[in-house]
């Protein structure tokens, strides 16, 4: 296989890591809303710990797309 | 099937070349002209007859200049009244050439990027002159989070100083992004409904619905522009803390 | 006597729909604008993300460092992007706080 192809194919698989990413963002957000629904005065005090989670989530996915930059582009 | 991107082909019209720059007279600069004549237009029926009780067009023009100001002042305050006129002409270019866009056989300005990125450039740099003639060299003071520990903003000022310079780039991309992703939806499904033959009527409902969600999308982008150059103003305005 | 009668009750009729109206109003125009804010979030995140590792791309291309700044930009990128995400958010939830808690003190009020 030409070297240039499998540098493609690779960079794709990289990203798979995007998929796991979206689910666990709907399953904070969800889970938030959920927990929200049922306590609303509670859902105040936790907005910092859904956006910290939102920020955890997001950077394990974004670990996959900089292993994709670094094949294609490194 | 045609292509899709076809829609956003630029051709000239007249070729014009100056000094090795291109500066053809484009399908783009028609339309550019077709949407400054309208704004130009609605504006002036506005107030050509004015009246304590206003026509229809007074109105509607009363309506726009109302809402750039209450959005202006809430987000930027009193003092940048004086921006309103400037914000009032920003939010109609690109509403009107949103909505201009949607008419078939039309040219959308705002799905270039070329457009937007010089709009939100010329927005980005007026910001930063008026916050140094406002600020003087205190406005540097904006990359300096206050309260952190100093081997924090090791960290910290670089995070802003990249949160600042993206701001123009996270400007256009938003509109040219939402603008051009519409347009070449709504071409897919078009075609899908002449190749489906009988069943082509189910893509056409559903091009009919997103219709009125990209008449929706035309609106809320052009005032999400506006609203953004007027939050970044308040920044050069008032020293941050 | 009658037509004063009249009078207030068209003032009250009029004062009903009016606030209905403004309910209304407020109902599409919140809605709208979590629809912006959405829109804003995702774009902003993916913008920093691009910005950054464009930077240390072009950087490296001039200093050589293949691939460490451009690794570097991307992180930055995305913190970038976080602060600016983090920023909206924390605005319009004051925004949206105050405007409860005024709510509220409307709803004591009648």
């Amino acid at each position: 296989m030409e070297v240039e192809a499998a540098k493609y194919i690779g960079a794709g698989l990289a990203c798979i890591a995007l998929v796991g990413a979206g689910a666990g963002i709907g399953s904070i957000f969800g889970n938030y809303l959920a927990g929200a629904m049922r306590n609303p005065s509670a859902a105040e005090g936790q907005r910092t710990n859904l956006l910290l989670g939102f920020a955890l989530t997001e950077a394990t996915g974004l670990f996959g797309l900089l292993i994709a930059l670094l094949i294609l582009f490194g | 099937m045609a292509n899709p991107l076809q829609q956003f082909e630029i051709v000239p019209k007249i070729p014009l070349e100056v000094g090795g720059y291109d500066i053809s007279f484009t399908n783009s600069s028609i339309w550019m002209v077709v949407v400054l004549t309208l704004a130009a237009g609605i504006m002036f029926l506005g107030v050509r007859k004015m009246s304590l009780v206003p026509g229809r067009w007074q109105n509607l023009a009363e309506l726009l200049y109302e809402t750039i100001e209450e959005t202006l002042v809430s987000s930027a305050g009193a003092e940048a009244r004086k921006f309103v006129p400037i914000m009032l002409t920003v939010f109609l270019f690109i509403l009107l050439a949103n909505l201009v866009g949607l008419v078939p056989y039309s040219f959308t300005v705002t799905s270039h990027i070329i457009v937007t990125l010089a709009m939100a450039l010329v927005g980005f740099s007026a910001i930063v002159i008026i916050g140094f003639i406002k600020q003087g060299p205190g406005f540097l003071k904006m990359f300096m989070p206050s309260g952190v520990p100093i081997p924090m903003l090791i960290l910290l000022v670089p995070i802003e100083i990249v949160s600042f310079f993206i701001r123009p780039i996270t400007l256009s991309v938003r509109l040219f992004a939402n603008m051009m992703a519409g347009h070449v939806l709504l071409k897919v499904f078009a075609g899908f409904v002449i190749s489906l033959g009988v069943f082509g009527i189910v893509p056409l409902i559903g091009i009919v619905a997103m219709t009125a969600l990209e008449v929706l999308i035309a609106v809320l982008q052009a005032y999400v522009f506006t609203v953004l150059i007027c939050v970044y103003l308040n920044d050069a305005l008032h020293a941050h803390h | 006597m009658s037509d004063e009668l009249e009078e207030q009750k068209l003032d009250a009729r009029l004062e009903q729909l009016r606030r209905e109206r403004q309910i209304r109003d407020e109902a599409t125009r919140t809605a709208g604008r979590a629809m912006g804010i959405g829109f804003r979030i995702g774009i902003e995140l993916v913008v920093g993300v691009a910005v950054g590792a464009a930077i240390g791309w072009a950087l490296d291309d001039w200093l050589g460092t293949r691939p460490w700044i451009m690794i570097v930009g991307f992180l930055l990128g995305f913190a970038a992007g976080l602060r600016n995400v983090f920023r909206s958010v924390e605005k319009y939830d004051r925004k949206w706080t105050e405007a409860e808690a005024a709510d509220k003190r409307q709803g004591k009020d009648e």
